[in-house]
């Protein structure tokens, strides 16, 4: 909304009219952190499962140092089993540690929210949207212009929703939610179906980037023209879009150079498979699909930063292929929450996870894995799901080892309880994003952690 | 050019000119836009909030066009009990994925606009995709307007017969420069749906001309099109407004946002050239050409799509071709039989175009449209031996009831076995009567539910959801009024048991209605439409889908009464829209620091 006849242009509209320069030198300043000074970069993947599982099972038997035997029922996935390498080494349990102030609204929707922002929001009648950024977007935002992709987000939910409070886990702003793509084949495309939108194919390279540039530029000049004119509010949208074709004027420039690292071979990306991309979600576990395409956008270096939804709380998905007969939500209060499938079904949401770490721990980086430079944070709406507890604890798991900062094979627990903002700030120093604390709920950083 | 002089965006801040309202008044007195801003800016105080003015108080004859109105009798007030109804403030919204397809269609022609375009995935909230508050803007959005202009700009470039209508001049030789001008202006106006500024016609008649794009006469004009379907300008719904004297809060906008608005609103795209022109002429300052406008509006073939997709989004079956309410839901619901489920809606929806068709109708309509494959699904035999479509009386088939009882409906609303009865009541509260139950308490424990097997009727599951004091509250008004559709399972089939055999009876409870209980789609839907909250709902929806943004508590009590209004009189979707569009509602935004 603009306003016609408002006659004096504030001072602050100048400045901020006067152009992306100005805009974009902070931006550039807030590149320099450790990040910078890592050999390899510390990914972050965010993993959220719905509802929660039955409260007794969870915590590990005994706090401090743990190994495979000191898990609970509902996570022996972790375990070794067979050929399947043991993953405790690599995890931190996190106990009281929760949604400390609880969020308005509903118990599901609101702390699935809270999962990756943190903080209570004042907004009682939705009681939902999220007043934070949550911490995927917070490192995105600092340090995603190193990538073809600042983010990448994902969804494995068996429908995609009519109402964005319910589904969408990954925000930018209070009024921005990142949409997560649902298709693996819309993922494959995006990671490599020529990533950026203007690539010559034509000898005459030159003449065509001269041609797009002319094009940019005066489209970059309109968007100037236009901030003049918007309101303070509809500053921020234009700001989106400022960032936006910074990171496609960028991609322009730099459109012969490798952006792939040496982890990646362009054989890596082709012997997963087009042809598996494109199959969808009908041909096999999306579940699967989609966090292989993370695991990949890692590995190749398309994105750092990535948010997982297996499924939001309400979501239909009902497992059957893996014996399983009801909606997860319907299972989670099954016989008063005494359901026998409620344990097997938290390791099978749990499993997904547990397979992309092992795949990770395979991955060479030449002297370390993909898995020690990576900082996964798993966690649920709710931990017991029956009794929609959530505020004393959540089920948290912190993996990876964050370029070998972060050791594994521990489970913390927190009494009294601290607030998940706090887990939260420690995981974005973990990544690389500097913060003593983070949201307004914030105490500080998670001793010990 | 004879445009670009008259219609200068003049009035915008950071144009030269205006230095006091004096000097606006002089120069606006030759500019028809401009005089119909001023004229809700300085003659209309004193008639705001006042008692709306009887339609043959508008004059009829106007010395200069638009120039003399006040706005304030274009303009029915908000309904005085509801208090204030000062608008809440939003955040610009983005052309969805739907509208930006149909908007390139209509600039570029439909034989150049070939494939969909690969842009992320909308968010819906409450239905909509085009609430600006709930929409994303990233990179990948970007790219992919971008892609999707240069397609375009490809698909120009090798089809001279579109490229030359698109021009519509010589754009070589002796005329070139008059040409791009004149292109400049005329396309850009469609894209920005306004006139452009001196300013910005300079900036890519400027662009036209670079050295870069010397490489063919068609290569300047076409990397203006890639620029203006690339610009925030096309891509964003920017809002222009005049401060309202006489609500300090508030913003009137002007006439081609009003214009832009009722074309989405109706069409479903941007405004074609007659719309701007009438915008010009200042016919939408009047609340009888208002009338007039949407007259033709909806009347035009494109309404038809239109109110497709806003009634689709409304009632929440926008996503049936990738719900899976069942696990194995895409071999049970193959896309035929979900397009001939969206199809049988459509048809239900799109008769509510016609004048004198009643809006309740969406809700107890008795027949419907069906074909084969519908028939066969829902168990009917048909009466008549044809494949297509036949209308089909439903009752005695335990249907009616308009869209309750349609699959469309009943697929998109359900969920797992114990959450579908719940989550059609919460989409029918949402969406029809606008009155969602409060959320849950946060920290609520469910051992109320019992310990009963998995495999026991739902209803007995759920019973003690309206006891226990922690649920009854809201689930008193969800449960038992979904209980009432039961007998339609997850894949919109007529069912008398579930699938563990138990007996469903199909009654239900809707607590606003006296008395309350009902058996099956058809009593819900005469219930329904017989509470005060349809009609009103209905309008707060409208608004919400026009305006990108959800009421204020002052808007929503307006609309209410708005809608009320509306269903004690002729109670069809016209005159619900004339009656918004013609409100002051419809014709405001908050204003801005």
């Amino acid at each position: 909304m603009h306003l016609i006849g408002r006659r004096v242009l504030s001072r602050r509209a100048l400045l901020r009219g006067a152009g992306g320069i100005s805009m974009a030198l902070p931006f550039l300043e807030a590149m320099t952190p450790r990040q910078a000074r890592a050999a390899l970069p510390v990914r972050l993947l965010v993993y959220f499962w719905p509802n929660g599982t039955r409260g007794s099972a969870w915590a590990p038997t005994k706090t401090g140092a743990i190994t495979g035997a000191d898990l609970n029922a509902a996570n022996q996935v972790f375990r070794a089993n067979g050929a399947e390498a043991d993953m405790v080494p690599h995890l931190t349990f996190v106990t009281g540690v929760g949604d400390l102030f609880g969020h308005a609204g509903a118990s599901h929707q609101a702390s699935m929210m809270a999962t990756a922002e943190g903080d209570k929001n004042p907004r009682s009648d939705s009681g939902t949207l999220p007043v934070l950024a949550s911490i995927d977007q917070v490192c995105a935002m600092k340090l995603g212009m190193a990538t073809a992709l600042p983010s990448l987000s994902v969804s494995a939910a068996s429908d995609p929703g009519f109402n964005i409070a319910r589904t969408v886990l990954s925000w930018k702003g209070p009024n921005q939610p990142v949409t997560p793509y649902l298709r693996p084949a819309q993922v494959y495309n995006l990671l490599f179906g020529g990533g950026a939108a203007l690539s010559p194919t034509r000898s005459d390279a030159a003449g065509l980037l001269a041609r797009d540039k002319s094009v940019l530029d005066a489209v970059a000049e309109d968007a100037r023209r236009l901030r003049l004119k918007l309101g303070k509010v509809d500053q921020r949208r234009l700001d989106d879009f400022d960032q936006a074709l910074r990171e496609i004027e960028r991609s322009v420039q730099t459109v012969n150079a490798p952006s792939s690292s040496a982890a990646c071979r362009s054989s890596d990306a082709g012997a997963w498979g087009p042809a598996t991309a494109q199959a969808g979600r009908e041909a096999g576990p999306v579940e699967s699909l989609l966090l292989d395409l993370v695991v990949l956008a890692f590995r190749c270096d398309r994105t750092r930063y990535a948010s997982y939804l297996l499924e939001y709380p309400f979501g239909p998905k009902r497992w059957s292929a893996q014996g399983s007969p009801m909606g997860d939500h319907d299972l989670s209060h099954a016989q008063n929450g005494g359901h026998p499938g409620v344990v097997p079904r938290t390791n099978l949401k749990l499993s997904y996870l547990a397979t992309a770490m092992r795949k990770m721990a395979g991955i060479d980086e030449g002297g370390s894995t993909l898995l020690d430079n990576t900082v996964i944070y798993a966690n649920s709406d709710n931990y017991d799901g029956n009794g929609h507890t959530r505020r004393d604890s959540q089920p948290i798991i912190v993996a990876g080892h964050a370029g070998g900062a972060l050791p594994g094979g521990r489970h913390l627990r927190y009494t009294p309880a601290k607030p998940l903002n706090d887990l939260l700030a420690s995981l974005l120093n973990y990544v690389g994003v500097s913060t003593e604390r983070w949201g307004n709920m914030g105490t500080g950083t998670l001793p010990g952690l | 050019m004879r445009f670009g002089r008259r219609l200068s965006w003049r009035s915008f801040p950071g144009q030269t000119g205006f230095r006091s309202r004096r000097d606006r008044l002089k120069v606006t007195s030759r500019d028809a836009v401009a005089s119909s801003l001023i004229a809700f800016a300085v003659l209309g105080s004193g008639c705001v909030g006042g008692i709306a003015p009887a339609q043959g108080d508008v004059p009829e004859e106007n010395p200069e066009p638009g120039g003399t109105t006040a706005p304030s009798e274009a303009f029915t007030p908000a309904s005085a009990a509801c208090g204030s109804a000062l608008p809440t403030p939003s955040i610009m919204r983005r052309l969805t994925q739907e509208e930006h397809i149909r908007i390139l269609r209509d600039l570029v022609g439909p034989a150049v606009v070939t494939a969909a375009f690969d842009l992320p995935p909308e968010n819906f909230h409450e239905g909509f995709d085009g609430i600006g508050e709930a929409q994303a803007f990233t990179v990948a959005h970007l790219r992919g307007y971008l892609r999707a202009a240069q397609s375009i700009v490809r698909g120009l470039g090798a089809n001279a017969a579109a490229r030359d209508a698109l021009f519509g001049c010589e754009i070589t030789g002796a005329e070139r420069s008059a040409c791009l001008s004149s292109f400049v202006r005329r396309f850009g106006r469609r894209a920005f749906r306004r006139p452009l500024t001196t300013e910005e016609t300079q900036a890519f008649v400027a662009l036209a001309g670079a050295p870069a794009l010397a490489a063919s006469p068609e290569a300047g004009p076409l990397a203006v099109v890639e620029a203006m379907l690339t610009s925030p300008n096309f891509l964003f719904v920017v809002e222009a407004g005049v401060a309202d004297p006489l609500s300090p809060g508030a913003v009137r906008l002007e006439p081609y946002t009003l214009a832009t608005r009722l074309s989405f609103l109706l069409w479903g795209t941007g405004p074609d050239d007659q719309l701007l022109d009438e915008a010009r002429d200042g016919a939408l300052s009047r609340r009888d050409k208002t009338i007039t406008v949407v007259r033709r509006l909806l009347a035009d073939p494109r309404a038809t799509e239109g109110v497709w997709a806003f009634a689709r989004r409304w009632l929440r079956i926008h996503r049936l071709a990738e719900v899976e309410p069942e696990e194995r839901a895409s071999a049970l619901l193959p896309p035929e039989l979900r397009a001939s489920m969206q199809e049988e809606t459509r048809r239900l929806v799109t008769s509510l175009v016609a004048p004198r068709v009643r809006l309740a109708e969406l809700l107890t309509s008795s027949k419907s449209a069906l074909d084969a494959r519908l028939s066969e699904h829902y168990g009917i035999a048909r009466s008549s031996a044809n494949s297509g479509w036949d209308l089909q009386e439903l009752r005695g088939h335990g249907r009616g009831g308009g869209v309750f009882g349609q699959a469309s409906f009943l697929v998109s609303t359900a969920k797992t076995r114990l959450n579908t009865p719940i989550s059609r009541a919460v989409v029918i509260r949402e969406a029809l009567l606008c009155r969602p139950p409060p959320p849950p308490p946060p920290d609520v424990s469910a051992p109320e539910l019992g310990s009963l097997p998995a495999t026991a009727p739902v209803s007995q599951i759920l019973a003690a959801h309206l006891t226990a004091p922690a649920c009854a509250a809201c689930h008193t008004l969800l449960d038992p009024l979904g209980y009432g559709l039961e007998r339609f399972g997850r894949l919109g089939e007529w069912r008398t048991s579930d699938e563990y055999g138990h007996a469903i009876d199909g009654r239900g409870q809707l607590i606003e209605s006296t008395p309350p209980e009902f058996t099956g789609p058809a009593e819900l839907g005469e219930k329904l439409v017989e509470l005060p909250e349809f009609t009103g709902c209905a309008a707060r929806h409208l608004f919400r889908y026009a305006t990108g943004r959800h009421e204020s508590d002052g808007e929503g009590c307006a609309l209410d009464a708005l809608g009320a209004a509306v269903a004690k009189s002729d109670g069809t979707l016209g005159q619900l829209v004339e009656s918004l569009v013609t409100n002051v509602l419809f014709a405001s935004a908050a204003r801005e620091i």
